[in-house]
C-alpha cells in the first residue's frame, strides 16, 4: 500500500527528544508489517540536520515544514501545519509521543482532522490491512483497554514513553526529505511563550514525579539525606520523607509522603529507612513498583513493596547510585 | 466574565476497578463516584476567579449519565452558579473526540471568556477533550496549568512539561486544562451543600444540541478490557550488599520495566 | 445590758437592719436578672427532665461534696468552707427570717441545747474555715500553685471570708468577756475573749457593737460583692449541678441538619442557655487546665482560659439588660478563640471530670468546630482529605473500601448476611480493618472468641468507619451520613451484641446510634474478654513475664466507665504484674489521638503521646498496655521516636492475654 504512517517529532533545545525516536521505532515495525512508508513530520525551524540525524533511524520520508512561527512548539500553529499537511498526503495513521507536548498537540490535531484518537498506548500492532490495535491502560493502569480506530483516518495514536524500541539507524535508508511550505496566519497563533523556566534542580515536583527516593526515621540524621540526594540527582527525580523525618526536622513539610502530606503516584518509589506505617502507604501505595530498603525484615513495607532489600541503608543507596548511574550510561 | 468549566462524573481513584466476565467493559457495579478530582481544581480555579471581584458567572457542564448530575451539584456546592447536564443514551458510547464534539455544540450556544478542564479523567485517562473542545470552538488552548492569572483579556499561565514549566500568554476565550497544584480546592461548606441539592440543572439531548447518532459515535472503538499481568510477589533480597542492589536494578529494568 | 441599740435614731434597729439587708437581697436580685438576662440570649435546651436524677445531683456534688475529696489538700479545704458557710448561712438565715424568734423558742424547748449544738457547729467550722482561708491565701501566695493565679477577686473573697469569720470571733469572744450567756463548746470564742480582759465594760461593749455592725457589714457587702465575682459561684455553682447533662458522656448533640438553619456556634448566642450559664457558674480553680494534655504539652488550650474568655465575649456583647449590642465578638472561631485553641482539644473529657462545677467544656469546643467545618469550610488542611476519604472509600485513609476485608481473609471469618444470624458481631473499626499493627490485635480477638467458643461473625466490606473522628472533627453532616448508613446495615442484620477493640466505635455505636434509630448491646472487648476469662471459657495458662502499666483510654474510661475489666484480664494473665501510673483511672492522660487529631498534625508544644510515655516510664514498666487502637499507634510511635524499644513495648490487652491462652 502507498499509505504512509507518520511519526511527528518533539524537539527540545534543537534535539529531536527519544520519546520521538521510540514512536518512530513503533511506526518501522509497523510500516514493515504492511508494507507502508513511515514517514517522519517535522514542524520547526532550522532543524534540518536534526531531522535527518532522526530520520535515519527508520522514516522513509522526512516532511520537513520550517515556519518561523514553528520555531518553538505552540500548539495551534503546530497543529494547522500538520492537519494541512495530512489533509494533503492522507496518511494511514499519525503517531505521536505521549509526551506533555504529544498530549497536548494530539486532540487537537485529531479534532481538526475529524478522526479518533487513541491516547497513551502502551502496545500497537497492526493486522495486514494496517488497521492498528493499540492498549491502553485506563484506570491508573488497573485495567487494559484494546482499542482501534476502525474508519475514522487518520488513525491516531500517542505512545507511552520508555515502553517502545527506538528505531535502530540503517545506514541502508536514505530518507527522502520533503520541505513542506506552512500557511500560518497570525490569528491562529493565540499564544505567545513568555519564558521557560528549567526545574531549578532537575527536579520534578513530588506529587507529579515519575521516580521518587525517600527517606524515614531509618536516616538517622538529616545530614544524611544527601545521599539520597545524590541518588534522586541521578535519576533525576524527587525526594521525598516520612513522616518521622519531616517530624523530626530533617526536612521540610513540602517534601512529606503520606496521609497528611502529599499522595504520589511515581512509576517508581524507593523507600529508605521507612517502616511503612498506613499513613505513609496511604500517600505512595499507588507507586507503579516500590522498592524498599530497611533493615528490619519485619518491617511492614515490605509487604507491599515489590522488591525489598533488607540491609544497612548507608551501604545499599550509595551502592544503588552506582548501579544506576551505570545504567543510564 | 463569563466562565465555563467542563467535569467528569468518575469512580473513586480507590475503587476496586474490574473487567466484566466478557471483557466488554469494566465492572461499574459498587463503584463510588466522585467529581473527577483534575476537574475539582478547574471549578476552584473558576470560583477563585470569581470570587477575586467583577461580575462573573461559573456554569459547569458535563456529558454524563444519569448519575453525573451529583458532580455538577458537587461543583456548585463548592461556589459554581450554573450547571448544565448534556445527557443522551446516545453519548454513553461515545469516546473522547466525540465528548469534545458534544460539549462544543453546547458550549457555542452559551457566552463564555474562559473555559476550564481537568487535564484528564481518572477513568479513561485520555486527556483529550481539553485541546479537542478548543479545536473545535476554534480558540487557543493551555495545557496543564499549574498557575494562572487573568490580566486585561489575556490570560498568564503556567503550563508543565517535563522537568521545565513554560510560562505562556494567551488571548481570552481560550481553553486551560487543570493540573494539580493548581490550587487547594475547598470543602464545600454544608449550607452550600443543602443549597445545591435543590438548585435546578438544566439538562440537554441529543436534539436539543442538534446532534445525530453519527456526530457522536465513537470514532475510536473500545474492542476489549483486561486485567494487566497481575503484580508480581513482593520479593525480598538478602545477602552481600553489591549483588543484591545489582539483581535489584536488574530486576527494575528487566522485569519491572521501571528503568 | 444593751450591746445592740435597740433603736438607732427613732428607727428601731431591725428595721434598719431590714432595710440593709433587703438593699442587699435587691442590689444581689438585680444582678442576677442581669445574669439570667444574659443566659437567655443562648438557645434553648431541656435541661428539666428526670427531676429526680438532678436533685440527686444536688445531694451528691453539692451538699456531699462529691467530687471534692480528689482534690486533696485543696479539695478538703473547700469542703469544710463549704459547710462552714452552710452552718453560718443556715444559722443568719433561721434569725433573718424569723427575727431570732425560733431560736429563742427552739432554745427555750430544748433548754438550749440547739443553741448549744448550733453553737458549737459554728465555734469548730468557724476555726475550720480560718484556717482553710489562710491556708488558701499561702498556697496562691507563698506556694504559688500555678493554676491558682495572683488575682484581685480570690483575695478579695478570701478577706472577706476572714474578716467575716474574724469578726463572728471577735464578737463572740467579746460576748464571753461582757458576761453574756455562753453557748455550747467554744473554746476558741472563749480563749480569744482574754485579749479583751483589760477593756472596761464600756469600751468592750462599744467595740462589741461596732464588730457586730462590721461583721452584719461584711456579710452585706460579700452578698452584693458576689455578683461581680467569681465567687458567685456558690449560688451558681448548685443550679449548674442541677441543669447538668443527664446525656450519656460521649453523646454529642444532634443537629437536625434538614431544618437547622446554621450549624455550630458562631456567635455566642448560638451557644444554649446552659453553655452560657456554665461561663457565668467558672470558679476559676484551673483544675480543667491541670489536667488537660494539650495545656500541659504548651498548647494555646487552656480549657479554664476558654471558659472565661467565652465569658468576657458573653459581658462585653450584652448591654445592662434590654437592647443586645452588635456582636462585635464575631464569630467567636478565629476571633476572640483562636484558631489552634479550638483544635487542640482531644476531646479526652479530663477537663469535665475535673471540673466541681459540672462545667461543660468540650462541648464548647465541638460547637465552634462544627461552625468551622460545616459553615465555613475551613479546618485544618490535612483533614481534608480524611473528609474526602471518608466520604468515597468510609475510612480516613486512602484505601479503597472494597480492602476493607482483608485483614480476615485467612481467618474464614464469616461476613454475615442479612439472612443469617450470629451471636456476636464483631465491629472491626477502620485501625483493625487497614492499620497493619492493628490488624494483628483484631486477629488475635478473634482467636479468642474463638478459641472461648463465641459464635462471632463481623461485616465484611459493609462495614463503614462508625464517623467517630469526622464528628469529633465538626463534620456533622458526613458523621451522619456514614451513621445513618451503619444504622441502616446493623438494623438489617441479625445478631445479639457487639464486640469492637476501638473505644471510640464502642462509644459512637452505644451511646451516639441510638439518635438515628441504632440501639445495640455494644460491648468493648475487654469487656467481653473478661466475662469469657471469670467464665472459665478462656484460660490463660502461659505465663507472660511482663510489668505492666495499664494505660486507660479516653473513651473507655472517662467516657464509660470501664475501668476495671481491662485490668482483670491483665491480672488473670499469670506473670503480669500491674504498676498504675500515676494518672490513672479516671485521671488517666490522653494518648492525644482523640477528637479527630489522629487525623491532624501535632505541631505546636510538645507531643501529648511522649509526655504520656514519660509518664508511664515513671512507673517502671516494661509494657504499656492500652485497649484502644488509636493509643497503640500512638504509643508505638512515641516509643520508637523516643528511642526507647529497648526498654519499653506497647501491645494490647488483646494481645497480652491472647499469648497466655493456648
Amino acid at each position: 500500500m502507498a499509505a504512509e504512517i507518520w511519526t511527528v517529532v518533539e524537539m527540545r533545545d534543537g534535539e529531536v527528544r527519544i520519546p520521538t525516536l521510540e514512536v518512530l521505532g513503533a511506526c518501522r515495525r509497523i510500516g514493515d508489517a504492511v508494507g507502508a512508508k513511515v514517514a517522519l513530520v517535522l514542524a520547526g525551524k532550522d532543524a534540518e540536520p536534526a531531522g535527518r540525524e532522526a530520520a535515519a533511524r527508520g522514516a522513509d520520508i522526512l516532511y520537513l515544514i520550517e515556519h518561523e512561527e514553528l520555531a518553538a512548539y505552540r500548539t495551534e500553529p503546530f497543529a494547522k501545519a500538520i492537519a494541512d499537511l495530512a489533509a494533503e498526503k492522507k496518511p494511514n495513521a499519525i503517531l505521536l509521543p505521549a509526551t506533555s507536548q504529544g498530549k497536548d498537540l494530539a486532540p487537537r490535531l485529531a479534532a481538526r482532522l475529524g478522526t479518533g484518537l487513541a491516547s497513551d498506548c502502551i502496545e500497537a500492532d497492526t493486522d495486514s490491512a494496517g488497521v492498528l490495535t493499540f492498549t491502553r491502560p485506563i484506570y491508573a493502569g488497573k485495567v487494559l483497554e484494546k482499542i482501534s480506530i476502525p474508519e475514522a483516518r487518520p488513525q491516531m495514536a500517542t505512545l507511552r514513553p520508555k515502553i517502545f524500541a527506538p528505531g535502530e539507524a540503517d545506514p541502508g535508508r536514505q530518507p527522502e526529505v520533503v520541505k513542506v511550505a506552512a500557511d500560518l496566519s497570525p490569528d491562529v497563533l493565540g499564544k505567545t511563550v513568555k519564558e521557560t523556566i528549567k526545574a531549578s534542580t532537575g527536579r520534578v515536583e513530588l506529587t507529579e514525579a515519575d521516580f521518587i527516593v525517600s527517606g524515614g526515621r531509618g536516616m538517622k540524621e538529616p545530614d544524611q539525606f544527601k545521599i539520597l540526594e545524590e541518588l534522586a540527582d541521578t535519576l533525576g527525580v524527587a525526594v521525598g520523607a516520612s513522616r518521622a523525618a519531616v517530624d523530626a526536622g530533617w526536612r521540610d513539610h513540602q517534601d512529606q509522603v503520606g496521609q497528611t502530606g502529599k499522595t504520589v503516584t511515581p512509576t517508581l518509589y524507593i523507600a529508605c529507612g521507612i517502616s511503612g506505617a498506613i499513613q505513609h502507604l496511604a500517600g505512595m501505595s499507588s507507586a507503579k513498583c516500590i522498592v524498599a530498603v530497611n533493615k528490619d525484615p519485619e518491617a511492614p513495607i515490605f509487604k507491599v513493596a515489590d522488591y525489598g532489600i533488607v540491609g544497612d541503608l548507608f551501604e545499599v543507596v550509595p551502592a544503588l547510585k552506582n548501579a544506576l548511574k551505570e545504567t543510564q550510561a | 466574565m463569563n466562565i465555563i468549566v467542563c467535569v467528569k462524573h468518575v469512580p473513586d481513584t480507590e475503587a476496586a476497578i474490574k473487567p466484566l466476565p466478557d471483557g466488554s467493559g469494566v465492572a461499574t457495579d459498587g463503584l463510588n463516584y466522585v467529581l473527577n478530582p483534575y476537574d475539582e481544581f478547574a471549578v476552584e480555579e473558576a470560583i477563585r476567579i470569581k470570587e477575586s471581584g467583577g461580575d462573573s458567572t461559573v456554569t459547569v457542564i458535563t456529558v454524563g449519565p444519569e448519575d453525573a448530575t451529583k458532580s455538577l451539584r458537587t461543583a456548585i456546592a463548592m461556589g459554581a452558579d450554573e450547571g448544565i447536564h448534556l445527557k443522551d443514551p446516545a453519548f454513553l458510547e461515545t469516546d473522547a473526540q466525540g465528548t469534545a464534539a458534544i460539549l462544543s455544540e453546547a458550549v457555542k450556544t452559551l457566552p463564555y471568556d474562559l473555559i476550564l478542564c481537568g487535564k484528564q479523567a481518572v477513568d479513561d485517562d485520555c486527556a483529550q477533550v481539553g485541546p479537542a473542545l478548543a479545536e473545535r470552538l476554534g480558540i487557543p488552548n493551555v495545557s496543564v496549568v499549574t498557575r494562572m492569572s487573568i490580566e486585561s483579556g489575556k490570560v498568564v499561565a503556567h503550563s508543565e512539561l517535563e522537568g521545565a514549566t513554560q510560562v505562556l500568554e494567551c488571548t481570552l476565550p481560550a481553553v486551560l486544562t487543570a493540573q494539580k497544584g493548581l490550587n487547594e480546592p475547598r470543602y464545600p461548606k454544608l449550607p452550600m451543600i443543602m443549597k445545591a441539592k435543590r438548585k435546578e440543572i438544566k439538562i440537554l439531548d441529543a436534539a436539543a444540541l442538534g446532534m445525530s447518532p453519527e456526530d457522536v459515535a465513537p470514532k475510536a472503538k473500545r474492542l476489549s478490557v483486561s486485567t494487566p499481568p497481575p503484580r508480581r510477589a513482593g520479593r525480598v533480597l538478602e545477602g552481600d550488599v553489591a549483588e543484591v542492589v545489582k539483581e535489584t536494578v536488574r530486576l527494575l529494568k528487566e522485569e519491572a520495566k521501571v528503568l | 445590758m444593751e450591746l445592740v441599740k435597740e433603736t438607732i435614731g427613732v428607727i428601731p434597729t431591725y428595721l434598719l437592719l431590714y432595710a440593709a439587708f433587703a438593699l442587699a437581697v435587691l442590689l444581689f436580685l438585680r444582678a442576677a436578672r442581669a445574669k439570667i438576662r444574659i443566659v437567655q440570649r443562648g438557645r434553648p435546651e431541656n435541661r428539666s427532665d428526670r427531676i429526680g436524677a438532678r436533685i440527686a445531683g444536688l445531694f451528691g456534688y453539692v451538699l456531699f461534696q462529691r467530687r471534692l475529696p480528689k482534690y486533696r489538700i485543696a479539695g478538703v479545704m473547700h469542703m469544710l468552707i463549704f459547710w462552714g458557710f452552710l452552718v453560718f448561712a443556715l444559722g443568719y438565715a433561721f434569725i433573718i427570717v424569723t427575727g431570732g424568734e425560733i431560736q429563742n423558742r427552739l432554745s427555750g424547748i430544748s433548754g438550749g441545747s440547739v443553741s448549744d449544738i448550733y453553737a458549737t457547729f459554728q465555734e469548730i467550722f468557724g476555726v475550720l474555715v480560718i484556717v482553710s482561708v489562710i491556708v488558701a491565701a499561702l498556697r496562691r501566695h507563698i506556694l504559688r500553685v500555678p493554676r491558682l493565679e495572683i488575682n484581685r477577686d480570690a483575695d478579695i473573697v478570701l478577706s472577706l471570708i476572714f474578716l467575716i469569720m474574724s469578726t463572728h470571733f471577735l464578737t463572740q469572744a467579746l460576748s464571753f468577756s461582757l458576761g453574756i450567756e455562753e453557748y455550747g463548746w467554744t473554746p476558741f470564742s472563749h480563749g480569744l475573749s482574754g485579749l479583751f480582759s483589760d477593756l472596761s465594760g464600756a469600751e468592750a461593749s462599744g467595740l462589741f457593737t461596732a464588730l457586730w455592725w462590721a461583721h452584719l457589714f461584711l456579710i452585706f457587702v460579700f452578698l452584693a460583692y458576689l455578683p461581680t465575682s467569681k465567687h458567685l459561684h456558690i449560688f451558681l455553682g448548685p443550679f449548674n449541678v442541677y441543669f447538668r447533662s443527664l446525656r450519656p458522656a460521649g453523646e454529642m448533640t444532634l443537629i437536625d441538619i434538614e431544618n437547622a438553619e446554621s450549624f455550630g456556634a458562631e456567635n455566642i448566642e448560638d451557644y444554649t442557655w446552659k453553655s452560657l450559664f456554665d461561663l457565668l457558674s467558672c470558679a476559676e480553680c484551673g483544675r480543667c487546665q491541670d489536667h488537660c494534655p494539650a495545656y500541659t504539652t504548651d498548647k494555646p488550650l487552656s480549657p479554664k482560659q476558654l471558659i472565661i474568655d467565652l465569658k468576657h465575649v458573653l459581658f462585653e456583647t450584652s448591654s445592662n439588660g434590654s437592647e443586645v449590642e452588635e456582636n462585635a465578638a464575631s464569630p467567636l472561631a478565629g476571633g476572640p478563640i483562636a484558631e489552634d485553641v479550638i483544635w487542640a482539644c482531644t476531646s479526652c473529657r479530663a477537663c469535665q471530670e475535673q471540673c466541681p462545677i459540672l462545667i461543660e467544656h468540650v462541648d464548647k469546643i465541638m460547637e465552634l468546630r462544627r461552625y468551622l467545618t460545616l459553615m465555613e469550610g475551613h479546618f485544618p488542611n490535612e483533614a481534608k482529605l480524611a473528609f474526602k476519604n471518608m466520604e468515597t472509600n468510609y475510612n480516613p485513609w486512602t484505601l479503597g473500601w472494597s480492602e476493607r476485608a482483608r485483614w480476615a481473609e485467612d481467618l474464614d471469618l464469616k461476613a454475615l448476611p442479612d439472612d443469617e444470624q450470629a451471636d456476636v458481631l464483631l465491629w472491626v473499626g477502620c485501625a483493625g480493618a487497614f492499620d497493619e499493627r492493628n490488624r494483628r490485635v483484631a486477629r488475635a480477638l478473634v482467636g479468642l472468641l474463638r478459641k472461648a467458643g463465641v459464635d462471632v461473625a463481623f461485616l465484611g466490606t459493609e462495614e463503614k468507619c462508625c464517623g467517630d473522628p469526622v464528628r469529633r472533627l465538626g463534620n456533622e453532616y458526613l458523621y451522619q451520613m456514614l451513621a445513618q448508613e451503619n444504622v441502616e446495615l446493623l438494623n438489617r442484620k441479625k445478631f445479639k451484641r457487639i464486640v469492637t477493640t476501638c473505644p471510640h466505635c464502642m462509644n459512637t455505636l452505644r451511646t451516639e446510634y441510638p439518635q438515628l434509630g441504632g440501639a445495640y448491646d455494644v460491648v468493648h472487648a475487654t469487656q467481653m474478654l473478661d466475662e469469657l476469662v471469670r467464665a472459665g471459657r478462656l484460660k490463660p495458662t502461659s505465663p507472660v513475664p511482663a510489668t505492666v502499666s495499664f494505660h486507660d483510654s479516653c473513651y473507655l474510661g472517662r467516657y464509660n466507665g470501664i475501668y476495671d475489666e481491662p485490668r482483670r484480664v491483665l491480672r488473670a494473665v499469670p506473670g503480669v504484674a500491674l504498676r498504675e501510673m500515676r494518672r490513672h483511672r479516671s485521671t488517666s492522660f490522653c494518648c492525644g489521638a482523640g477528637g479527630g487529631r489522629m487525623w491532624l498534625e501535632e505541631s505546636l508544644g510538645t507531643r501529648i503521646n511522649h509526655s504520656r510515655i514519660e509518664q508511664a516510664a515513671e512507673a517502671g514498666p516494661d509494657t504499656i498496655a492500652s485497649s484502644c487502637p488509636y493509643c497503640l499507634t500512638m504509643f508505638e510511635d512515641g516509643i520508637k521516636e523516643k528511642e526507647m524499644s529497648e526498654t519499653l513495648r506497647s501491645l494490647d490487652v488483646i494481645e497480652i492475654l491472647d499469648k497466655a491462652v493456648q
